[in-house]
């Protein structure tokens, strides 16, 4: 193991592979950049132009942009409100209030250097797990897949706030939007009355852009200035960030932890993974006051968690040939038209290459970061510029990214109808977030309740590891309920004491 | 903190929102019940679990109302979403939010017909200066600006502008 993985670093090292590389880190960055155009998107672009190329080359370019997409996707979330991919949603939360405090800087420090610790310990674990990874995923089956969906669900009791019933009534509306079109079970269309543009159901990026990219952009151009109301500390700011993700170092190595795991199971996308350390860093934090608000936690442990995902997601795409997502389902494309068969083979016949593959993701993670936290500072000057000249721009860019799903009419009108949605149920206060989930949920929920009811009947229920993940939900949403409760009568306790101040 | 009037006119449109999702339920049990077996299971189960949690919601604020309590969402500690500023929740709040979606409807009308660069061309120096009252200048350099960027998209990129109904020729 040790010689491929020397052998590996060397193959690496050959200029054009490493140019390959750069190049890759390069386009990630800039897809990352825009909101709406996601790692898949990127690979999409480059994956006809590599034809004929050495593989270690092309394989380079193809992790390049999976590596740098998580990093650089941090910036429209944090300077717009907008995630700049579905794995950056949950940093919008703490990461956006923190531009508008005016410590953009800060929260993009810490964004990047939590990124580059978890994008190294996703490719660290991955190195790790190559000889042991086997048998733990073939312990997952479709009872305990369902299981784990069924937890990425129960996270939306804490990510409802003071509002659960909302919050739940919020994912069920997810849960049924999830269902229109192609039913995944059944040969049968549902909801979509012969319209051809939604038998394969609602595009997950138009509905993320509808749900958060357009409200925002209404109601900041409605309220007018600019996206940050006050101008300190944008000088250093960026290394207070780094400094931050160093003093929470063990939130850093948990949350990737986290990622890796998580990210290691098929069709958990960087979605779900962000939601769920975001709902996890809420639930066992002390002090949860500012989460929401700015808490510079709330935006290190998703960005910890989305890059060391990368290395999850590579786990059973490698071992199995079983793509972890929806843009590893490409690199596995393009892993057969470089005549390479992924699988137990790869490991026996070919551990050189997965080893470039790995020394790809460490390097490209690194790369990736230090690029985005020196272009950090120019680019948080954005927040202070009024954004009735920033806002035709993004809506523009919104409205691109929205039409390269289908590039039909109907991605338009389905974005500003999500638009809608979005800027009413942020209006009435209706949590967004247990919406998207609730969507992004729909089709593995139903798909693997199926195969569980079908396979096992009901028995499925009686499995262990379905019990062990059933009593980790319960748990969850009972300690998360009963630490908010606590949270809550905190803050009227204390507004209690404010008003005999008052009073008095 | 939220006045009064803020506050119940949130909680009418929430409950307006609510019944409209039970509405919408409602449909899907009794329009799944046509399905097959594999396709109904589960949006009948989750059908129902909407309806149960949207009844739940509407009877808590009956008796919310019925007990005349009014609970500000200022209370508390609230980490569901990015909030929505004091001063934008009241009705005036919501009349220039609706006028802004009917901009950005409006640009979306004018990409259908005239494709996306007319569109920009069409649309920005309208909202910033018929809206905002900005400089033609800035307007101007955002066009600008936004046509590099969409050249810049589609030659490097390879992606695709919305194309209009009206064929109006461009210069890229």
């Amino acid at each position: 193991m040790w010689d491929s993985m020397i052998a590996g670093f060397m193959m690496l090292m050959d200029p054009f592979r490493m140019s390959m590389l750069m190049l890759g880190v390069a386009i990630g960055i800039l897809v990352g950049i825009l909101p709406g155009l996601g790692g898949l998107m990127g690979m999409a672009l480059v994956l006809p132009f590599l034809f004929g190329m050495d593989p270690y080359a092309g394989i380079a370019i193809l992790i390049g942009i999976a590596a740098a997409v998580p990093s650089a996707d941090t910036f429209p979330s944090v300077l717009m409100g907008i995630p700049g991919s579905s794995g950056s949603q949950a940093t919008v939360m703490d990461g956006y209030p923190m531009a508008r405090k005016g410590e953009a800087a800060r929260a993009l420090g810490a964004a990047f250097s939590a990124s580059m610790i978890g994008g190294v310990l996703g490719a660290l674990a991955l190195t790790a797990l190559v000889p042991f990874a086997r048998p733990i995923v073939l312990m997952f089956g479709a009872p305990e897949l369902l299981m784990l969906t069924i937890l990425g669900l129960s996270m939306v009791g804490v990510l409802s706030g003071n509002r659960p019933v909302l919050g739940i009534i919020a994912a069920c509306v997810g849960l049924l939007l999830g269902m229109v079109g192609g039913a995944p079970a059944a040969p049968e269309y549902r909801w979509a009355y012969g319209v051809v543009y939604l038998f394969d159901g609602f595009s997950l990026v138009i509905v993320a852009l509808g749900l958060f990219a357009l409200p925002e952009i209404i109601d900041l151009l409605a309220k007018g200035g600019s996206i940050a109301r006050r101008q300190p500390g944008l000088g250093t700011g960026w290394m207070d960030g780094v400094r931050d993700t160093l003093s929470n170092k063990w939130l850093v190595v948990r949350h990737s932890v986290i990622g890796v795991t998580v990210g290691a199971i098929p069709g958990m996308g960087s979605s779900i993974i962000d939601w769920l350390n975001y709902g996890y860093v809420v639930t066992r934090a002390k002090n949860k006051s500012q989460f929401g608000k700015g808490d510079v936690r709330g935006v290190i442990a998703p960005e910890a968690a989305n890059n060391a995902r990368e290395g999850g997601v590579l786990m059973p795409t490698l071992l199995f040939g079983v793509p972890g997502s929806s843009a590893m389902a490409l690199f596995l494309g393009a892993l057969l038209i470089f005549g390479i068969q992924p699988g137990p083979s790869l490991l026996r016949d070919d551990l050189d290459l997965v080893f470039v593959i790995i020394w790809s993701l460490a390097i490209a993670n690194i790369f990736g970061t230090l690029i985005c936290l020196m272009l950090s500072r120019p680019i948080s000057r954005l927040t202070f510029v009024p954004f009735r000249y920033i806002a035709p721009v993004v809506l523009c860019i919104v409205i691109l990214g929205a039409w390269q799903e289908t590039r039909h009419l109907g991605d338009l009108l389905t974005l500003a109808a999500f638009g809608l949605l979005g800027w009413t149920m942020k209006r009435i206060g209706m949590p967004r977030p247990p919406l998207l989930v609730g969507f992004i949920l729909s089709a593995l929920v139903e798909r693997y309740l199926w195969m569980s009811y079908s396979i096992y009947d009901w028995e499925w229920v009686t499995r262990p590891l379905v019990m062990v993940i059933a009593a980790l939900c319960v748990v969850l949403v009972l300690g998360g309920t009963v630490m908010k409760a606590r949270v809550a009568r905190g803050a009227v306790e204390r507004a209690a004491t404010e008003g005999t101040r008052h009073a008095d | 903190m939220q006045t009064d009037d803020t506050t119940r006119l949130q909680q009418r449109l929430r409950t307006g929102f609510v019944l409209a999702v039970a509405l919408i339920a409602i449909f899907v049990i009794w329009t799944a019940s046509g399905f097959r077996t594999a396709a109904r299971l589960f949006p009948l189960y989750a059908a129902w679990a909407t309806l149960g949690f949207c009844a739940l919601e509407l009877g808590r604020q009956a008796l919310q109302r019925v007990r005349g309590a009014q609970v500000s969402d200022a209370q508390g500690v609230d980490t569901a979403d990015i909030g929505v500023e004091a001063e934008e929740m009241g009705l005036d709040g919501l009349k220039r939010g609706l006028g802004i979606y009917a901009w950005v409807l409006g640009y979306g009308a004018l990409i259908l017909a005239l494709g996306m660069q007319w569109a920009t061309v069409i649309f920005v120096p309208a909202l910033l200066h018929l809206r905002f009252r900005s400089d033609w200048r800035v307007s101007l350099g955002i066009v600008v600006g936004l046509l590099a960027l969409m050249w810049a998209l589609r030659s490097f990129l390879g992606l695709r502008l919305p194309p209009g109904l009206v064929s109006v020729p461009f210069l890229f």
